[in-house]
């Protein structure tokens, strides 16, 4: 077996939000697998995947926390926005109400992540576009009002899932070179490995993230 | 054979494993040479290749194990080398349970560490907040500790899982599961301390219950990561879910014996005494909070019968004893009421069918109280009774009936116009217990059979006034009409008289509606079902609209599974629901016909699917 080549430098840790049938877990899906599953159950609770992306030549490894859209969870989910680096909020462009509750989903987003915390909002199921409930212009123009990133994606065929998650994952990553966002800190929801190796060289540098150990 | 050495103070590298790969190779190639005659050379260069392959796997250990013991970072990133180590150290057993160990050790610190800052610290700039700053949030903070903790316990599997992929041994995963086990052992006693504190502080019964849900929930779900196995935190989740649980019926029992203590008298209007709707309210709100609990469905059933049973039952016995000193008519009123008010709490809520069955029983058999007495009212007044009872003892071989006392003609005849008084206004002679029903229907039931009973009555007289044998002169002149009239003008006043039901509205409409499919999924029988939606189609301000929606989720449900009588029954009710709604409303709906609606309008579909 070959030693992997890579490791990665950052973990960004993602969130997905948004009503019950709406995709967010054939997004995940998706993005992880790159198969389209047809028959979703209804999550429960909160579910998790991880995949490694490539950002500016970095190696990103994406958490990625897949939330229940039912009313029931919400106060279990709520629990996960903590330290969210980037979260995904989710609607159906077939049902009008899963675009209008997006007011409330923001609110929950803001109230419960960090200032930092990039937003990407997502019209699912773009696939239907016979269907179509809500424009691409009148979502287009709530993400500008609200400072949000905005894609229309299909679970179904893959289209723009990959730039969903990427988009997001590029935001953060300028943020953290503009110093935006405070690498130095716990629950950031970004974590970075200094000494990120390439060669397979392991040194036993002292790692600056932290000081002192507590234990 | 450099790297090796050159490894014993710097760091391992690619070539270290190469090198110790071809040790290896070595060692196994020169077993040939053992059966030549080369033998002291073999036996040489094996001793000599076994040396080096020893000091080299207790560098290489010595080596992860410094590795490991760094990992105390929240961050842990596992280096590919690293991984290389511990697929070499497989080799010797003792070496990579120690190494593991250390890495558990350190990842247990990292963890605690983590878990107390997210207490207590929070992030940078303060956000996200300390999560004890919700500590007076009982759900939150909670909630909040439990969710770090699951996503903790994910990212270490995820590390151990990273670490440990190239190991080929067996026992792998039970390997990953014991050290994450291990690993999250380290904040059992925080997390411990801080949810017993909330508990013990008693929040109240249906926080307490909520509580014990979320905790069943994050055993659940944790479980899912560490296995099944005896991990410490989850034996710690699951002590303090029964804690919680145990405190919740502790509570529970304390608010029915406080009731028992102090019984409260039946109000002067015979309804229900603050003490049970109290009771019933609390009932009412744990239900609901049941509803949205995040335990899966047959687990949530199995507590059910044991909140019922506490809170029911001593409901019942109190509402029996205050009952006890009332009259017969009395006491069955107020009991009507008081299992009504119950039967209304319960049949909005899944897994209530045995209780509603047995709610119905008893109802019944205060209703055939009400309904003989009713009965006996009337012909009292009507000044029947006396007559009727003489009919009813009177025997073939005694006297002809119109010769016994008080039962000429003239006294019949005078006893005619009080009953046709009665007739022509049944409404009149009705028991004053009778108004306080607070279910309308109840009423119009009482009413409608204890007419029956009226009728029945009168036939009975008829029949023996008629009766050649009674020797009346003219029996046709004394009682006018046949007992088909008067079945028939009673039936006709009481539908004139019928009053529009008197509804309760503690419900709004859009949670009767997403109920429905909640009893369905739960296995409700047909005959709850049908209780259920008559207590459903008897709110006041359900509206059309709502009623369409009900409709047409049962014909979309049903369809699944076919139920035509219930449709049937939904159908009728909605129908007189509907106009009389549209009487009054003044809605476009032609006659009692339900219009279905079109697609779009129609509920959520993952709502019944769920």
């Amino acid at each position: 077996m070959a030693t992997a080549p890579y490791n990665y430098s950052y973990i960004f840790k993602y969130i997905i939000i948004g009503d019950m049938g709406v995709g967010k877990s054939c997004l995940l899906h998706q993005f992880t697998e790159k198969k389209f599953m047809a028959d979703c159950p209804h999550t429960i609770g909160v579910e998790f995947g991880t995949r490694i992306i490539e950002v500016s030549g970095q190696k990103i490894k994406l958490q990625i926390w897949d939330t229940a859209g039912q009313e029931r969870f919400r106060a279990v989910t709520r629990s996960y926005y903590r330290g969210a680096a980037g979260a995904l909020m989710v609607y159906d462009i077939t049902r009008r109400s899963t675009y209008n509750h997006l007011s409330s989903w923001l609110t929950d987003a803001r109230n419960l992540t960090n200032p930092n915390t990039v937003i990407i909002l997502i019209g699912n199921k773009a696939d239907l576009d016979a269907q179509r409930d809500v424009t691409y212009e009148e979502a287009k123009q709530f993400a500008e009002e609200n400072g949000l990133l905005f894609l229309e994606a299909s679970a179904k065929t893959g289209e723009n899932v990959e730039d969903a998650f990427l988009e997001a994952a590029k935001k953060i990553y300028q943020n953290i070179q503009d110093g935006s966002l405070d690498l130095n800190a716990a629950e950031s929801g970004v974590q970075h490995k200094p000494s990120a190796p390439q060669g397979g060289r392991i040194t036993n540098e002292p790692q600056p993230q932290r000081e002192g150990c507590g234990c | 054979m450099s790297a090796l050495h050159a490894a014993r103070d710097g760091p391992i590298t690619e070539d270290f494993f190469k090198a110790l790969g071809r040790v290896k190779h070595i060692h196994n190639d020169v077993k040939v040479l053992l059966r030549t005659n080369q033998q002291t050379a073999g036996l040489e260069i094996m001793e000599q290749m076994a040396l080096l392959q020893e000091t080299s796997y207790e560098q290489l250990y010595r080596w992860a194990q410094n590795e490991c013991r760094a990992l105390t970072q929240e961050s842990c990133d596992i280096s590919p080398v690293l991984t290389q180590a511990m697929e070499s150290l497989q080799d010797r057993p003792v070496l990579y349970k120690y190494t593991l160990d250390e890495f558990g050790t350190a990842r247990r610190c990292a963890v605690v560490r983590g878990f107390i800052d997210a207490l207590t610290r929070g992030g940078p700039g303060g956000t996200p907040r300390p999560i004890e700053i919700h500590s007076h949030d009982p759900m939150r903070y909670v909630g909040d500790m439990l969710a770090w903790l699951h996503q903790a316990t994910a990212s270490e599997k995820e590390h151990l899982e990273a670490l440990l992929k190239q190991v080929s041994m067996q026992g792998v995963e039970e390997n990953i599961q014991e050290v994450v086990g291990h690993i999250t052992e380290g904040v059992c006693r925080p997390l411990k301390v801080r949810i017993e504190q909330v508990i013990v502080a008693e929040p109240g019964a249906v926080l307490l219950y909520k509580l014990s849900n979320l905790l069943k929930f994050y055993h659940h779900t944790i479980s899912g990561i560490v296995g099944t196995s005896l991990a410490a935190l989850l034996t710690t989740i699951e002590e303090m879910h029964l804690l919680s649980k145990k405190m919740f019926f502790n509570s529970l029992s304390l608010h029915a014996s406080k009731l028992m203590d102090k019984i409260e008298l039946p109000p002067p209007d015979l309804g229900p005494t603050c003490s049970l709707n109290q009771t019933l309210s609390l009932l009412r709100e744990v239900l609901a909070s049941h509803d949205s609990s995040v335990v899966p469905l047959d687990a949530r059933q199995a507590d059910f019968a044991q909140v019922l049973s506490c809170i029911l039952d001593p409901l019942l016995q109190l509402c029996t004893v205050s009952a006890s000193n009332l009259g017969i008519a009395d006491m069955a009123t107020y009991m009507v009421n008081s299992l009504y008010m119950m039967k209304t709490t319960l049949a909005l809520f899944e897994f209530t069918d045995k209780r509603l069955e047995m709610l119905e029983f008893q109802i019944e058999a205060h209703l055939d109280t009400l309904i003989n007495d009713q009965a006996s009212y009337v012909l009292t007044r009507a000044g029947l009774s006396y007559i009727y009872n003489c009919v009813q003892q009177h025997k073939p071989e005694q006297n002809p009936l119109a010769n016994v006392p008080s039962m000429d003609s003239a006294s019949l005849k005078a006893a005619m116009v009080q009953f046709d008084r009665y007739l022509s206004a049944p409404d009149s002679l009705m028991m004053p217990q009778l108004n306080f029903l607070l279910s309308a229907t109840l009423k119009e039931q009482i009413i409608k059979q204890s007419t029956e009973l009226v009728c029945r009555a009168y036939e009975e007289l008829y029949a023996a006034v008629m009766n050649p044998s009674s020797q009346y002169k003219e029996p046709e002149t004394i009682l006018q009409r046949s007992p088909q009239q008067i079945a028939i003008t009673s039936r006709k006043q009481l539908e004139w008289a019928s009053a529009p039901p008197k509804l309760m509205s503690r419900f709004s409409s859009g949670e009767l509606v997403s109920s429905y499919p909640k009893w369905r999924s739960s296995g409700s029988s047909l005959s709850c079902l049908l209780v259920r939606l008559e207590v459903i189609v008897q709110f006041e301000n359900i509206s059309a609209v709502v009623l369409q929606e009900l409709y047409w989720i049962v014909v979309v449900v049903e369809a699944v599974i076919p139920k035509k009588e219930v449709i049937m029954t939904l159908t009728a009710k909605l129908g007189i629901v509907l106009s009389n709604n549209h009487r009054q409303e003044g809605l476009g709906i032609k006659g009692n016909q339900v219009v279905k609606p079109g697609p779009g309008s129609g509920p959520d579909m993952g709502r019944i699917k769920d």
